[in-house]
């Protein structure tokens, strides 16, 4: 038990403890030549136009990964809630993605929204819908909905797989119960379902609010951040400010920033999966 | 189930299915055409397979993937092993005996799977520089291990509960020590649980990107994917066969793992993330 605990703290709760401390500092470059200057990195962040424009990013992150891949996955784990042959052949084709690297998600994905030979422009073309063809990654607004987009076909089977294991510990005698009632689908699924399936919810979103406070990966490989900043992330500047300019007071800070925010969601998930005892 | 419900179902599956399976059509086809055939037959089969594209990737002079993809495996398998030793050992107290502080200890677990890298990452930089053990594998699999011990712990404890206390007593009645009734009793019972770890962590330590891409800046430690992630940023970016043929390559384990176990994957995210 001790190994393992040594090791926690070793890799996490020093770091941790260190990077709070380092975030008051001001320590730039190769080597340990530091002074304490309090506050001052977070004041300069929070008024650095980069930061908050890297903040606006992250917000919209936030919310349309909380709908694409979320309510996807839903949807797909309603489709194959049901007692379909084939149902293990949609699963792994649907949870495929998941498996695969970031890195490779991110290849696959530059190449599809490449503007001049990319599969969606060439598939927009072919249906003679030139007007829609755009450039994707190119462009300032619609950069970010693309990786988005990278990221929740990703995303989406784990979601699936979640809701999937909601749905099938439902009682089955629930659900018909409700249709004796006369209940419609829709009824069924926002009266009946949804609200019993409150406990993987709280799992969903929350893994879904920490993954996408600190996402860092796609932004990298797809665009490294441009065009123009318009695809930086808080976790993208905290690297760059770190392993590329080297300012680890302001990089800490950026670490120190990212870690508060996921706290929210991290304590409600560290509440929800200690108050539910495990069945199998 | 009435019929046309049924048919409606499946049409939008395959619909979905078709979707989701074509950008892997769209990169199978591509690593295996000439840049001249993927600009005047992009959709179709390739006419005649190009393989050299996959061994050139691999064995080409510069940035060839082969060293890279070897020190994946270097990294990963000894992450893997030390994170279900280690794991295994911290899970069978803390599910097995009243401990001082077992919520807490159980609540570290569960938080520390929620960590996000970037306030980790800065001291554990200069930690590996300090120690010399930047750039090396042993640097990586020293963070990997770290990182990676909660979940497992969290994992192993919670099937570890449903193994009746009897067993352990028992055991302890005839004398053996809690080393032996680890090794006698309690990993042959929580067999399908450790395969469970092992093939999620090694998927997920296999693809990790940031830490590599932080921690390592040579051919003696950088794992494939942050290799691969180079090619799309040098002059091999235009080179789409090239980069599809090693997104494939580096793909190709973790592909095969998930298809050979998908049943103990798929059951692996459910008992981590959802309990009850």
């Amino acid at each position: 038990m001790i190994p393992a605990y040594a090791m926690i703290a070793l890799i996490i709760f020093f770091p941790i403890g260190f990077t709070v401390y380092a975030s008051l500092l001001r320590w730039r470059g190769e080597g340990f030549d530091m002074k304490f200057i309090g506050l001052q990195n977070y004041i300069d962040m929070f008024n650095d136009p980069r930061f908050l424009n890297s903040l606006y990013n992250n917000i919209i992150w936030i919310i349309l990964y909380l709908i694409l891949p979320m309510i996807g996955g839903f949807v797909l784990a309603l489709l194959l809630n049901t007692n379909l042959k084939g149902q293990t052949f949609f699963k792994v084709v649907f949870y495929l993605p998941g498996v695969i690297s970031f890195v490779v998600v991110g290849i696959i994905f530059s190449l599809i929204f490449n503007s001049s030979h990319g599969m969606l422009n060439e598939i927009l073309r072919a249906l003679h819908l030139d007007i829609l063809a755009k450039q994707w990654l190119g462009s300032r607004l619609l950069a970010l909905p693309s990786i988005i987009i990278a990221s929740s076909w990703q995303y989406v089977g784990f979601c699936m797989i979640l809701y999937l294991a909601g749905l099938q510990s439902i009682p089955m005698d629930v659900l018909e119960a409700a249709e004796v009632d006369g209940a419609k689908f829709h009824q069924k699924v926002f009266k009946v379902i949804i609200p019993l399936l409150k406990p993987v919810n709280v799992v969903v979103v929350m893994i879904t609010l920490i993954n996408s406070i600190r996402v860092f990966d796609l932004v990298y490989v797809i665009t490294h951040g441009g065009p123009f900043r318009a695809t930086e992330t808080i976790g993208f500047v905290m690297y760059d400010v770190s392993f590329r300019a080297l300012l680890w007071g302001e990089g800490s800070a950026y670490g120190v920033f990212i870690f508060l925010l996921t706290t929210i969601p991290s304590i409600i998930y560290v509440r929800h999966m200690l108050k539910t005892e495990v069945s199998y | 189930m009435a019929l046309y419900k049924k048919i409606l179902i499946y049409a939008v599956l395959v619909i979905l299915a078709i979707v989701f399976l074509a950008p892997v059509y769209g990169i199978i086809t591509m690593s295996l055409k000439s840049l001249k055939e993927i600009a005047f037959n992009y959709w179709g089969l390739p006419g005649h397979p190009e393989w050299q594209n996959f061994s050139y990737v691999w064995s080409r002079p510069t940035m060839g993937l082969k060293p890279y993809f070897i020190n994946s495996f270097k990294i990963t398998i000894p992450s893997l092993i030390f994170i279900i030793l280690f794991s295994l050992f911290a899970a069978y107290p803390l599910s097995k005996f009243k401990i001082k502080g077992q919520n807490i200890l159980t609540a570290i677990l569960i938080f520390g799977i929620t960590i996000p890298h970037q306030i980790l990452i800065v001291p554990i930089f200069k930690m590996l520089n300090a120690m010399h053990l930047y750039d090396t594998v042993y640097g990586l699999i020293l963070v990997h291990i770290g990182y990676g011990i909660p979940f497992a712990t969290f994992l192993f404890r919670n099937y570890m509960s449903q193994i009746p206390k009897e067993v352990i007593d028992s055991a302890m009645v005839d004398g053996a020590s809690h080393t032996r009734t680890i090794f006698s009793i309690i990993i042959p019972l929580c067999k399908p649980v450790i395969a469970v770890a092992a093939i999620l962590y090694f998927t997920w330590i296999f693809n990790e990107f940031f830490y590599g891409l932080i921690l390592t800046n040579s051919i003696n430690s950088t794992p494939a994917t942050v290799a691969v992630s180079f090619l799309n940023t040098t002059n091999y970016a235009a080179y789409w066969n090239y980069q599809a043929a090693a997104s494939l390559i580096i793909s190709l384990p973790t592909l095969v793992v998930f298809l050979a176990f998908q049943r103990f994957f798929i059951k692996g995210i459910m008992l981590g993330s959802v309990k009850g």
